[in-house]
């Protein structure tokens, strides 16, 4: 606790340091709807000079800051795929701060390959930025993309079947996982079909997928961020489409309120694969869910505000032969702003909301069991100037309220959980850059609930650019990581994803992890860029269900260490109308015990395993190509075979002598043998479709596409049902016909 | 029309190609190879004929979809006697769940061994034996209790140390209904030098297992002067053995459920005191 109240005065004593004694330039960058365009490189020239004196790269609301300028005349040249390169002369006096919006002009024809200037850096170590066109490559049910169906192309993400919606981010839970939209923090919002997220193409702009070693400004997750960002309204145009699919309707609306200043947008899913699965000799599947995103958009002069609302729901059976219904719902609203006036010495960002998961299992008619969390927050990101270096610095304040109940389920919470938590996260970082080729990120943070040890989380990232040029970086980034809540789930049972969420117990140390990632990333020529990261990620603390030999039994949690190391392996081929992605991870996970064991089999103790999340190897690669309108595309993913439990032995008991065993016919049993001694078969499957746009009339258009799922009808194991006593395979071969109406 | 050719072949190549991933093997073992172990059990009512034990694989996945063949042969000897009867596997099926039920049809005897052997073609042996129970004659000590007496009974014939044990069930009259406790007697006297067991309960006691201390049902308030009783005589087995060419050794926290246990039953009434209810 001391060390946070510590942290907090040096937090704000930074501030009261800085000065600003030159000039600046701000500028916002969009596209024509008023569409952020983030991750644009933003090079500033003194003048006509050849060589540029100052780069930046644009933040998620389009903006980049050129500080410590003398007074003149810039030039300022933007470059990003899609968009004409825009190049345009600022000038700015003694000590001014000016503010520009600029808008880019997209690019006429086919797309073409940005040619990437010198000295620009990804500083992407760990992480992968979406942009919602990327989501669009794959193939897809529903005539657009899905954030899910590319993580789940992304060498180190694991899921463990085409149902359920948990991912494991090289070697994480889904409850280390932490997802923010626009700041509203979530739990899980993918559907319980692993086809499709909470998150549509048309509804985002972009996404940030952290999958280990992100900074200091993340402070809720010991393994990964999902940082989505939605899609701003269009400020000069209404728009909106229809889809229809065997797989899910679709409705998407953008309108402006007040033309150039405010904008709405609307995006509702709701699934119908329940109606037609079935049909053409398909499986059925008994699954419904829905998603709904708003977000209104307010441009000021000197802001950006927002207000965004998601609601998801899921309802379903992973295996249908089971009398158990899954459900959870996600509920979630804030605010967000970003000033940028020229009052002020630097940008800020405030945001305030709520979100609120519930989960639960149970019978058709009776639920029973439930988890229920709810998160307040209010954050807020500043800036400031301390000995010539940029810092980063904010607190966001969370009050966690949990409800659950989970009779003959989990032993720990027997009474069930009602408690309310708070929760401050502080932090700092900064950038030092020696040189045009070298930046150091480091940074440091501390969050503390209530009666809480603060906790010490130092990171750091670094980039470097060995050749001087940006077709080659190296980066590494690592630090500490803990997070309050926690998730505890039977990994035991693949049948059921339900998982109570509750802040960690005071007499309990927190989950925490340490990251270390490095990574080397190459572009060469023009078209082709490579990638090649090696992790390590060590978890301490994580809930785990201690080992028995008989299944059904209340499960009883218990702490263990879980140790991830790999390699992931990404290429990837652009020139436009051609697309072709590779990945492949190499990974290993094992859980060891913490003090005691993970429990008895026959009388020996477990000491370590390796979980239903050990994937070995993974292999994705898709290709996507347009061919005079006509978009086709193939993902094609192999997986080693996941860690499963045989069973050691079953029975039918019976009372004896009281039951007659032909009256009776007893209670079914079955014991476990040693946790995840053998492996399913490897996974593989290809997913197909075509698609085309006929443009009706310069404003409208219809959608067209057929597709398959599983074309060559694999089958693919998708665990073993210890309750059913039956070998549960994934879907199989699924065709589809998609329309959509588009105005825009 | 070379490219024509050309299109036909990689069209062919990629069928071929899908053909041979769709077709590659994709089973899995659901069950731990650890050998053949059988569960063997059901009671042998010495008073009813036929009687049934139940013979489970323990590597059936009980999954009906999957129910297997059982395969194996059950004989029933009487030790006392030296004859052997080869059982016959009764099937029967619960929500589409095979049971392999093995018929005992001829009656069971009081105060006799009988030995169960499993076999299968493999040579796998599974055998136990079953002892069952002497008859016990039932004496009321004392027939006429108030309600703060005791009813005393004693059997005859029970051996516990050897592992017979006796289930009681008391019951008494409230309303228009009889309610049954199974709880033990507030006395118990074994004596076992001459098997002889001596249980005894009192009217109170009875009523406050079923109902608790409470005044409202009291002894005085019973609609019966009658208090009945019930017992069932349960046998015992001696050691199972395991015969399996595996040789496993099975440890404590699983061993296969084999429990083959004769019983009878028997009932008696008392009478509580008539003066309880003037």
């Amino acid at each position: 606790m001391r060390f946070g109240y510590l942290f907090v005065l040096m937090l704000f004593t930074t501030t009261t340091l800085a000065a600003q004694s030159s000039s600046i330039l701000r500028f916002v960058v969009s596209e024509e709807g008023g569409q952020p365009i983030v991750s644009a490189n933003v090079l500033l020239y003194e003048g006509d000079e050849e060589e540029y004196t100052d780069y930046g790269v644009t933040t998620r609301d389009g903006f980049v800051e050129f500080r410590g300028l003398n007074a003149g005349t810039y030039r300022v040249r933007i470059s990003f795929v899609g968009f004409e390169t825009f190049e345009e002369y600022y000038e700015v006096e003694p000590s001014e701060t000016k503010v520009y919006r600029l808008i880019l002009e997209e690019s006429v024809g086919e797309l073409e390959v940005q040619v990437i200037g010198e000295g620009n850096s990804t500083g992407g170590v760990g992480i992968t930025r979406v942009r919602a066109e990327d989501l669009s490559r794959l193939p897809s049910a529903s005539l657009e993309g899905d954030l899910m169906a590319y993580i789940q192309t992304m060498p180190g993400v694991i899921s463990t079947g085409d149902q359920g919606g948990d991912l494991y981010i090289r070697g994480g839970t889904p409850a280390q996982n932490l997802v923010l939209v626009d700041n509203i923090p979530l739990i899980k919002p993918f559907h319980i079909s692993n086809l499709f997220s909470a998150f549509p193409e048309k509804a985002v702009n972009d996404v940030q997928i952290m999958a280990g070693g992100f900074d200091n400004r993340y402070m809720s997750s010991t393994s990964a961020v999902i940082d989505v960002n939605l899609k701003t309204g269009n400020f000069n145009q209404a728009g909106g489409s229809a889809s229809f699919s065997p797989y899910m309707s679709t409705v998407f609306v953008e309108s402006p309120l007040v033309n150039g200043k405010s904008s709405l947008v609307l995006s509702g899913r709701k699934s119908t694969i329940n109606e037609f699965s079935g049909y053409l000799g398909t499986e059925k599947q008994e699954m419904e869910f829905y998603d709904v995103i708003a977000r209104y958009t307010l441009q000021g002069e000197q802001f950006n505000c927002s207000a965004s609302m998601i609601i998801t729901g899921d309802e379903g059976k992973i295996n249908e032969t089971r009398n158990q219904t899954l459900s959870w719902y996600n509920t979630g609203a804030g605010l967000r702003c970003f000033g940028f006036d020229e009052t002020f010495d630097h940008p800020f960002e405030v945001s305030m909301g709520f979100s609120n998961f519930n989960n639960s299992e149970g019978s058709a008619l009776v639920t029973e069991r439930y988890a229920d969390v709810t998160q307040g927050y209010l954050r807020m990101d500043m800036q400031e100037e301390l000995l010539n270096l940029r810092v980063d610095y904010g607190i966001n304040i969370l009050m966690q309220g949990y409800k659950a109940r989970a009779d003959e389920r989990f032993t720990t919470t027997d009474d069930g959980v009602d408690i309310i938590d708070g929760v401050v996260q502080l932090y700092t970082k900064t950038k030092w850059q020696p040189n045009r080729w070298l930046a150091v990120e480091p940074g440091i943070g501390t969050q503390f609930a209530s009666e809480s040890k603060a906790t010490f989380e130092p990171r750091v990232r670094v980039q470097y650019n060995p050749l001087k040029n940006n077709r080659m970086e190296l980066s590494l980034a690592t630090g500490l990581y803990a997070q309050t809540m926690e998730g505890i789930t039977d990994q035991r049972d693949a049948g059921s994803t339900f998982t109570i969420y509750r802040a960690t117990r005071r007499n309990e140390p927190l989950p925490s992890a340490f990251h270390a990632i490095v990574s080397a990333q190459n572009r060469i020529g023009r078209y082709w860029t490579t990638n090649v990261e090696a992790y390590y990620k060590d978890h301490k603390n994580t809930p785990v269900p201690l080992w028995t030999q008989e299944t059904g039994v209340e499960t009883e949690i218990i702490l263990a260490d879980g140790e991830t190391y790999g390699m992931d392996f990404r290429l990837e081929f652009n020139n436009g109308p051609l697309f072709w992605y590779a990945g492949y991870g190499l990974g290993k996970v094992e859980y060891s015990a913490v003090g005691n064991n993970l429990g008895e089999w026959l009388g020996n103790e477990v000491i370590s395993y390796t979980p239903a999340h050990d994937q070995r190897h993974k292999f994705n690669t898709y290709i996507n190509y347009n061919l005079k309108g006509t978009t086709l595309s193939a993902g094609w993913e192999f997986g080693s075979g996941l860690p499963y439990t045989q069973i050691y032995a079953t029975d039918l008991r019976l009372n004896i002598p009281d039951q007659n065993p032909i009256r009776d016919p007893g209670i079914a049993d079955a014991y476990y043998d040693e946790p995840y001694t053998e492996r399913l078969p490897v996974y593989h499957r290809l997913d197909v479709s075509v698609k085309r746009f006929f443009e009706i009339n310069p404003r409208f258009e219809i959608g067209t596409e057929i597709g398959a799922i599983n074309v060559y009808d694999r089958t693919n194991v998708f665990y073993l049902d210890v309750v059913e006593f039956e070998v549960v395979n994934q879907s199989r071969f699924l065709p589809y016909a998609s329309v959509s109406l588009n105005l825009d | 029309m070379r490219k024509r050719k050309e299109t036909s072949f990689c069209v062919v190549l990629t069928m071929l190609l899908l053909v041979t991933l769709s077709a590659c093997d994709t089973s899995i073992e659901p069950m731990v190879d650890k050998g053949k172990a059988y569960s063997i059990y059901g009671p042998l009512d010495i008073q009813k004929t036929p009687n049934y034990i139940r013979i489970h694989d323990t590597n059936d996945l009980l999954n009906p979809d999957l129910t297997k063949d059982l395969g194996v042969h059950v004989t029933m000897t009487n030790l006392n006697t030296g004859v052997s009867q080869l059982l016959n596997d009764e099937v029967r099926i619960f929500d589409s769940l095979y049971t392999h039920n093995f018929e005992i049809p001829d009656s069971i005897e009081y105060d006799t061994k009988y030995k169960f052997l499993l076999e299968d073609e493999d040579g796998y042996r599974d055998s136990l034996i079953s002892v069952t129970t002497k008859e016990t004659e039932l004496t009321i000590i004392q027939d006429s209790v108030s309600c703060g007496e005791l009813f005393m009974l004693r059997f005859t014939d029970i051996d516990l140390d050897a592992g017979e044990r006796i289930q009681t069930e008391v019951g008494i009259k409230v309303g228009v209904a009889w309610m049954y406790t199974k709880r033990p007697a507030n006395l118990q006297d074994y004596n076992s030098a001459t098997n002889t067991l001596i249980l005894g309960w009192s009217p109170n006691y009875v009523s406050e297992l079923i109902y608790g201390p409470f005044d409202w049902v009291s002894c005085r308030t019973f609609s019966s002067d009658k208090i009945r009783f019930s017992f069932t005589h349960i046998g015992y087995m001696e050691e199972a053995s395991f015969n399996s060419p595996n040789e496993i050794e099975f440890d404590q926290l699983y061993t296969p459920n084999q429990v083959v246990l004769s019983k009878y039953m028997g009932d008696t009434e008392v009478t509580i005191d008539s003066s309880v209810f003037n």
